[in-house]
Order: C-alpha cells, then structure tokens, then sequence
C-alpha cells in the first residue's frame, strides 16, 4: 500500500500482527447499546426536567423581601442613610458582608450593594462596583458548592441578573473604549469564574454536578457575549438597552421593564421585571441545557452553546470529554 | 454522501433522537471495539473502553458541545485518551496465552504462543511511545486511516502527524530492534552460565 512505503519491511509486519480483525461478542455488543440508550435517555430526562421545573416556577424576585414592597423600595435609600448615619447601621451593614443567601443579614448585604451602586458617581465607579457584585455572586454559590450544597434558582439567577447588571453598567460607559474595556474586563472575571467552575464540574453529589455544568455553560455563554461585544459594539446595543441614569441600581430594573424584541418568548412574566431584562443563555435557540427564566429572550447569536469551531475534540466551555483524566506529569511528553 | 449522513447523526445526536443514537452506536461501536483490542489484547477493557467512550460522548452532548464534525475521529480520540489513561494507570496488560487464544484445531498451539508473544511486544513497543505518536501509528498504520484523517482525530495540523508519525516509527523500530537484540542475546547468556 502506498502509506507503507515509508515504513520498513520489519516494522510493517511487526504491525501488521495486531491488524487481525476481533469480533465482538454480539451479546456484549446489544448490552452495551442498551446501557449506552438507557444513559441518554436518562440524560434527556434529567435535561428537560430541570429546563420544566425552571419553566414552571413562579419568576424569581431578585431581591430579598427586604426591597419587595414598592414602598418599601422608595424608602429603602432613606432608611440605609438613616441606618449609615446610627452606629448599629454601620455594624449591620459590616456584618452583612460576609454574610451568605440563606443568612439573616443577606437583604442588608443586598441593599448595601444597591445603596453603594446609587451613591456612585461615576459610570466608571458604578461599573467596577457592579463587576464587584458578580464576583460576591460568583463567592456566594463557590461557597455553597463547597459546602456540598446545590444553589437554589433564587441564587443562580440572582447571579445571572448581576452579570446582566454589569453588562449594562459597562454599555453606560461614556465612550465606545471605555465600553470596549469594561467588557475586557468582564470576561476577565467571567473566565475566572468559568475555570473555577470547570474544577466543580464532577463535583458529587450528581445533582450538584449538575447544577455546576449548567452553571458553565451559562457563563460561557456570557463570556461569549463579552467577546462578541467588544468586536460588535452595536450588536451587545441592541441586546442590552443602556440603563437610564435612574435604574443603578438593581431595584430599578425590576421596576422598569424592556420592551422585548419581536418574537421573543417573553409574555406573562409581569412577576419579575428583572427577568424580562434576562437573556437565558442555554435557553431559546441553545441546545446548551439553559439556567434561568425559560420565558426570557435568547439573542438569536447565542445559539448552540457556545460550540466549539474546532475540529474535533476540545470544547469551548473548557469540558474536554475527549482528555485523559491522569495527571499530565504521569505521562510522557508528546513531540 | 458519508458527510451529510455524518451529519445527520450529528443533528440527531444533540437532541437526543434515540434512533439517531442507537445508529452511531451500531456504526461506530465496532470499530472502537476493534481499535481498542488491538492496543490493549483485552476483551473486558475494550468493552470497558466501548462503554467509557460513548458515556463521554453522552456528556459531551448533555453540556451542549460534542463535534461539530468527524464524528468519527472524536470518537476515536477519547478511545485513544482512555487507553492511554488506561495505561497510565494498570501498566501493561499481561494476558494469559491461554485465554488469548483459546485452541483451534487448524493451528498449532505453539504457532498461537509466538504468535501472541509477538503482538505483546508490539504492543508493549507501541505504549513507550508517547501518546500522539502512538495514536498516529496505530490509526496509520493498523487501522488504515489516511493521513487527513488521522490530523482530525488527533487534533493537529496534517505537517504535525507527519512529523509525529516520522518520528514514532523511528522510535517503535529502534525498540523493537533492542527487544529483539534482548531476547537473542538473553540464551546465549545463559549457556555460558
């Protein structure tokens, strides 16, 4: 054959002994299709019931009940600069810093970061604050999953919402460079966030894992989205409107809603402003899995997930099903 | 023609069309199987590696990713990682002759056992390659594969599998020569003891 040619005679043969053709034992072969069909069934299952129970749940409010009353949301700066000025509000709002999801003092910690978002004055300032935000987040769900414990909807879209935030702080930017690097900057931390959760993925227990893969592939999605805004500022305009100098803050967009593009699946969520406002990576058009309000709007340019354009093994969410799994020390080097 | 039922699998397979699934799986199971008898000469971890295989395609798929095209060769590439894996972590496999080739009448059984001996060694040669040589070599050169091929499964540009497999079979006969030298040398040893 001309692809021996190169090779000599001694070694081609000495290859050629482990050519012979081996059989698979039939019965073997319909086992290991059963299991292999009964996997992706399972797979399929487990897709779709998670994509039902986030479609079915009432929207999930951003914020904490702290900030849920319209009244409540009016007065919420007057009563942090009340609580700022007294002794026990500075406390208050120190405790709350570390404080996590299900603690007492989370609203504070909430409020606290709207109030900061509200006393900045600059778009810059806002968006490095708003960017601070995703990484409290980010801290937040890190410290659930160490803790073996699966983060609620609530927590996970709290989180989408505030990468959503920060997308929108860095279009308010004065001028199209200072855009360009607060989306820089972005999906700097984004990626972070990203490779931290690549490290989760297998985390057990399954569920868990899970929740962690579905995380991935929406901040990917994200990351994406960094990426394709700095080429194509005009097209992350029309995705995410500007906020208006009134809605800093997280409150706000809840009250405010966007109109939503023609043809999106938007309708009916009067509930939660905020998830009007939220493209569900995943969701829509992605065959990504989707974590978020199923009834939010996709950008047709998400699509598939993020695929990888490669050919044909390394995917872009930083999951290789293709890699070895033994430490690359243990191995040799490849030429 | 190959190409568009390629990707028809590939469409099916992202939205988990069962029938779509149990046809890549008939297509391509053989072969993974074949592939992976020759490099590790062991039914129950070519089985294992058939098993492993279309599990990582699954989740690959179930995160959204999975190839965009070459099929094939992405299959073949996580078989490969897991064999290497496999490798990595039990050593060489040591097969018993016996269960290796089970007697048949047409052959004589010591024509079997060199046989078999002979396939360990290449075996054991191929594995002190490093793992892209190896691919390279054994998609080449025992699966048949052309050079085109080869580069997608691998991963790498078609100047890198040359050079790859260049270099690999340098390597493979300059060790199967050493074997050959060991054992020729390793009775004489012996007589002058």
């Amino acid at each position: 054959m001309d692809r021996r040619k190169r090779i000599e005679p001694d070694v081609e043969l000495r290859l050629f002994i482990l050519t012979e053709d081996h059989k698979r034992d039939p019965q073997k072969a319909a086992a290991g299709k059963e299991a292999f069909l009964t996997n992706a069934q399972q797979l399929r299952r487990e897709m779709k019931s998670r994509q039902d129970k986030r479609t079915s749940k009432a929207p999930v409010n951003y914020r904490s009940g702290l900030a849920k009353s319209p009244a409540l949301r009016m007065m919420l700066p007057i009563l942090m600069a009340v609580a700022l000025v007294m002794g026990t509000g500075v406390v208050t709002v120190a405790a709350s810093k570390n404080s996590q999801p299900d603690g007492m003092l989370y609203g504070v910690k909430l409020a606290s970061e709207d109030m900061t978002l509200e006393l900045s004055g600059d778009s810059v300032k806002r968006f490095e604050f708003a960017s601070q935000f995703v990484q409290n987040r980010s801290d937040e769900i890190f410290a659930l999953i160490e803790e073996g414990k699966i983060p609620s909807d609530e927590v996970v879209t709290r989180y989408q919402a505030q990468i959503e935030r920060a997308l929108k702080m860095a279009i308010n930017m004065s001028d199209d460079e200072a855009v360009i690097s607060a989306l820089a900057s972005l999906q700097f931390e984004l990626e972070a966030q990203k490779n931290a959760l690549v490290g989760s993925m297998f985390v057990q227990p399954e569920e868990l894992g899970v929740v962690v893969r579905e995380l991935l592939i929406m901040v990917n999605q994200y990351v994406n989205v960094c990426t394709k805004g700095q080429e194509n500022l005009a097209w992350l305009r029309e995705q995410y409107q500007p906020l208006n100098t009134s809605e800093n803050t997280v409150e706000s967009l809840q009250a405010s809603s966007t109109p939503q593009p023609a043809g999106g699946n938007n309708s009916g969520n009067n509930g939660n402003p905020q998830a009007t406002h939220t493209r569900t990576p995943g969701a829509g058009n992605s065959q990504g899995g989707g974590i978020g309000n199923t009834k939010t709007h996709t950008p047709p340019a998400w699509g598939q997930g993020g695929k990888d354009t490669r050919t044909p093994t390394t995917t872009p969410d930083g999951y290789d099903p293709t890699a070895t799994k033994t430490p690359p020390g243990q191995g040799k080097k490849d030429d | 023609m190959v190409h568009t039922s390629e990707r028809d699998y590939l469409e099916g397979a992202k939205s988990f069309d069962p029938a779509i699934l149990g046809a890549i799986y008939d297509r391509y199971s053989p072969g993974i199987f074949r592939y992976a008898m020759r490099l590790l000469g062991d039914e129950v971890y070519a089985e294992e590696c058939v098993s492993e295989t279309f599990s990582r395609f699954l989740k690959a798929l179930s995160l959204g990713q999975g190839p965009d095209s070459h099929l094939q060769a992405y299959l073949y590439r996580i078989a490969h990682n897991w064999i290497t894996d496999s490798y990595r972590k039990n050593g060489p496999i040591l097969i018993e002759l016996d269960e290796t080739f089970p007697a048949d009448d047409d052959d004589f059984p010591e024509d079997q056992a060199e046989i078999n001996l002979q396939k360990q060694e290449v075996r054991r040669a191929l594995q002190r390659l490093t793992p892209d040589q190896r691919q390279v070599i054994t998609l080449r050169f025992i699966e048949g594969w052309d050079n085109k091929e080869v580069a997608a499964a691998v991963g790498k540009p078609l100047s890198a599998v040359k050079t790859l497999q260049h270099r690999g079979l340098g390597t493979l006969k300059r060790i199967l020569r050493q074997d050959k030298r060991k054992q020729t040398d390793g009775p004489k040893k012996k007589n002058r003891t």
